[in-house]
């Protein structure tokens, strides 16, 4: 029987308009948190968004899987995406960037944004898109 | 997973610790967790 293994911990799970890695240090700076986006029109191309993780305890290669959807799963994801993290000590904190592009929203609402690993459920954080009321003004 | 959806992400990793400094400073005494919370609405 195979052993199950043991996920890492979410330390933080940020989503935001852009991170910046600074090549000398290797630091990211994470610029313009958000919970939400507005959109002039539906359905909504969202073309830059940016998630941030910090994780810990995990152990080895570890598949990470990453959703975007709506919250009562009614229409397909917006977003799937599975990517492979090698945590080399328990003890190692491993933050991890996704840059997202071309996101297409079909209608307003409440979306969730789900981080998986190693198969388990870790985080889900909420994400609305908003109508604008007056999309024309600034 | 949908075939375009790797064209819409770049991933990026980083660990702000070495790992020979994480094994020479770093306690292997666990972190605090908080008790787990109910998922009622």
């Amino acid at each position: 029987m195979p052993v199950e293994q043991q996920p890492p911990e979410v330390l933080a799970l940020i989503i935001a308009d852009h991170v910046h890695r600074d090549d000398s240090t290797g630091k990211f700076f994470i610029l313009g948190t958000r919970a939400s986006v507005g959109a002039a029109a539906f359905p909504f191309t969202c073309h830059s968004l940016t998630v941030y993780g910090s994780l810990v305890d995990g152990r080895g290669e570890t598949l990470m899987r990453l959703r975007l959807i709506d919250a009562d799963e009614a229409r397909e994801p917006v977003l799937e995406f599975e990517t492979t993290v090698n945590f080399l000590d328990p003890t190692e904190e491993v933050e991890i960037v996704f840059r997202l592009i071309d996101l297409a929203f079909p209608e307003p609402g409440d979306y969730r944004l789900q981080l998986f690993a190693a198969g388990q459920f870790l985080r889900e954080r909420r994400f609305l898109v908003i109508p604008l009321e007056n999309p024309g003004n600034p | 997973m949908k075939p375009t959806d790797k064209a819409k992400v770049t991933v990026l990793v980083t660990r702000p610790v070495p790992l020979d400094q994480l094994k020479k400073y770093a306690s292997t005494k666990p972190l605090r967790r908080p008790l787990p919370r109910s998922n009622k609405p």
